[in-house]
């Protein structure tokens, strides 16, 4: 049972992730004092004098600046779209990736580095594949079981099963010195590509995909009691069922064409949640956001802190992730059996 | 209030579940419905709430076609209480009682002040404002069942349709919920229940109606339907239906199944 209010713990979490934010400019290989990175900000508002070079402040502005904010972004998207698949599946351990979406996005993304497409188009093709992938899913879906959500998740297990084929069969059609390299970094997950230009391509499916959901909150919440008994608390289930894979698939697509296949993020961070702050919708959905930033942002710091030779980042939050959702589920057992 | 009209219901390419039901649901007169496992009862709720179509006929709520009104509307005339099943995740009761104000709620918006006050005299209606910050999932049947009710009445209709109420509660949380049951309808509530105990009917002291294969018998007072012959004719077993004549339940029924000669 959470001891504190839902709004206090929002409120600390915030300032928490905050101060991460703020710390993260300090993590990187090319070491910045702190104070030359307060007045590279302070300069920016006109509240300081340029006396630094001109790396100094691209690397602060340029490098840093676009990856942490991708960090919060991509991690708030997955944690909001994982709560999201785990309310509407009424099943604690379903992940953002359950109907293909992840799939289809690294294949997109495999076939885009095989034909030599520049990044931009790579993301593009990870975006719309992965979206292509949700949309069979649906259609098999429909043409199992028109009501039922649980036929979803069983069309999403056949729908990335085909799609992880298609990557491998990729894979062994790459050049092996160049671009097979290039997809299995892709796969498993990082955020070094990350340019300004990309953040925004990703913020705006984003942002309109989180507004969807924060819309239906309360409509999600009811959907916990099951699809029949929404409908009669005046649920429209099949349009909100509907609105919700398409705001959580777009975030997921989104977040997955930037930082690529980025595990445990979307399947930890909502079980901690609802440790904090209950099961309600309402209060899981900012705080997944909030947390879901931070996980990553912290994540993605130990992979930049871990030298010149970046650990992926899928691979820190399964290490990191793994046990530490064990542990989770060992105190929380008995609010889902 | 709520009104079935010539109800039929069937499963693409299986037999009939519903066969021309029709009956009119009135405040103030609690409906027990009876009826074997597998004779469509829960069929009938379905549609009454709108989950199924029927094949044919209609339902009306108010003096409305359920089938034209959206969800949110349906749900402010009819409210439902399920059989309490464990829910997915460890609400505490009062969110539950909550959720009954979904179909008031603004676009947008969510549970306002007014909204928790509703749902938290629900909860004091049935006497269980105690339990509010309790998990769900930790309370007794019995308690999880009153926490369902509150729901419904937290919804603010004048229609209650409540799937078994009574199942798998002991005797004192099965009174519990007739009386509960017969206040309400005291108080204008039309309420609609099934059963597997033909006792209930009496017990509510409203009418009674009987699902066999399909067709619907009654409604009715409990007296004239529930005979010896019309229920063994129902349940297909033989079963007495006994008036006490002496001690604290006198004037009471009772149906009582027979004992097969050994």
């Amino acid at each position: 049972m959470p001891t504190l209010r839902p709004a206090m713990l929002l409120g600390l979490s915030a300032l928490a992730v905050l101060a991460l934010f703020l710390l993260s400019f300090l993590v990187g290989p090319y070491p910045i004092p702190p104070g030359t990175v307060a007045r590279v900000f302070l300069a920016q508002v006109h509240l300081a004098e340029r006396g630094w070079s001109e790396a100094v402040e691209m690397v602060v502005l340029d490098v840093r600046g676009p990856r942490i904010a991708a960090a919060l972004v991509v991690g708030a998207a997955l944690a909001c779209a994982g709560a999201t698949y785990q309310n509407l599946f009424r099943n604690p351990l379903v992940s953002p990736g359950v109907l293909g979406v992840s799939s289809g996005a690294g294949f997109g993304a495999a076939l885009g580095i095989l034909f030599g497409l520049p990044g931009a188009a790579i993301q593009g093709m990870a975006f719309l594949l992965g979206l292509a992938a949700v949309a069979v899913t649906v259609w098999l879906g429909r043409s199992f079981d028109r009501h039922a959500s649980l036929v979803l998740v069983v069309a999403g297990l056949v729908v990335s099963a085909f799609f992880q084929a298609l990557v491998s069969l990729t894979k062994i059609a790459a050049d092996p010195l160049n671009q097979l390299p290039s997809i299995t970094f892709w796969l498993l997950g990082g955020l070094s590509r990350t340019t300004p230009a990309a953040l925004l391509g990703v913020l705006v499916p984003i942002a309109v995909a989180g507004l969807v959901l924060h819309a239906l909150r309360w409509q999600v919440h009811a959907l916990a009691a099951g699809e029949d008994e929404a409908r009669s608390l005046g649920v429209d289930v099949r349009r909100v069922r509907l609105a919700l894979i398409l705001a959580a698939t777009l975030m997921t697509a989104a977040a997955t064409s930037l930082c690529g296949i980025v595990g445990w993020v979307g399947l930890l961070i909502p079980h901690i949640v609802r440790m904090l702050v209950g099961p309600g919708f309402a209060a899981v959905l900012p705080m997944s956001a909030l947390l879901g930033g931070g996980f990553l942002l912290g994540m993605d710091n130990l992979a930049r802190a871990s030298g010149t030779y970046e650990v992926p980042l899928g691979i820190l939050t399964a290490l990191i992730g793994a046990p530490f959702f064990a542990l989770v589920l060992a105190r929380t057992r008995r609010q889902w059996f | 209030m709520l009104r079935a009209e010539n109800l039929h219901f069937s499963w693409p390419g299986g037999m009939p579940l519903l066969a021309g039901v029709a009956f009119a649901l009135r405040p103030g007169v609690p409906l027990v419905l009876l009826g074997p496992n597998g004779t469509g009862k829960t069929t009938l709720l379905r549609c009454l709430l709108g989950l199924e179509r029927p094949t044919a006929g209609h339902v009306t709520v108010a003096g409305h076609s359920l089938a034209a009104l959206s969800a949110a509307t349906a749900a402010r005339h009819i409210a439902y209480v399920p059989q309490a099943a464990a829910a997915a995740f460890a609400f505490r009761a009062l969110d539950i009682v909550l959720m009954g104000r979904t179909p008031h709620l603004g676009f947008m918006a969510g549970p306002t002040a007014a909204d928790r006050a509703t749902a938290e005299a629900a909860m004091v209606r049935l006497a269980i404002a105690h339990l509010a910050a309790r998990a769900f999932d930790e309370l007794s049947g019995g308690e999880r069942q009153l926490v369902l009710v509150a729901r419904a009445l937290a919804q603010g209709t004048r229609v209650l349709v409540l799937d078994e109420p009574c199942a798998s509660l002991d005797i004192a949380n099965q009174m519990r919920i007739v009386a509960i049951l017969r206040a309400l309808a005291a108080d204008g509530y039309a309420i609609l229940l099934t059963s597997h105990l033909p006792d209930h009917a009496f017990l509510l002291g409203g009418e009674v109606a009987l699902l066999k294969d399909g067709r619907l018998f009654g409604p009715a007072p409990p007296a004239e339907l529930l005979t010896a012959p019309m229920l063994e004719a129902l349940y297909g077993t033989p079963i007495e239906v006994v008036p006490l004549t002496q001690g604290r339940a006198r004037g009471q029924v009772l149906c009582v199944p027979v004992m097969p000669a050994p």
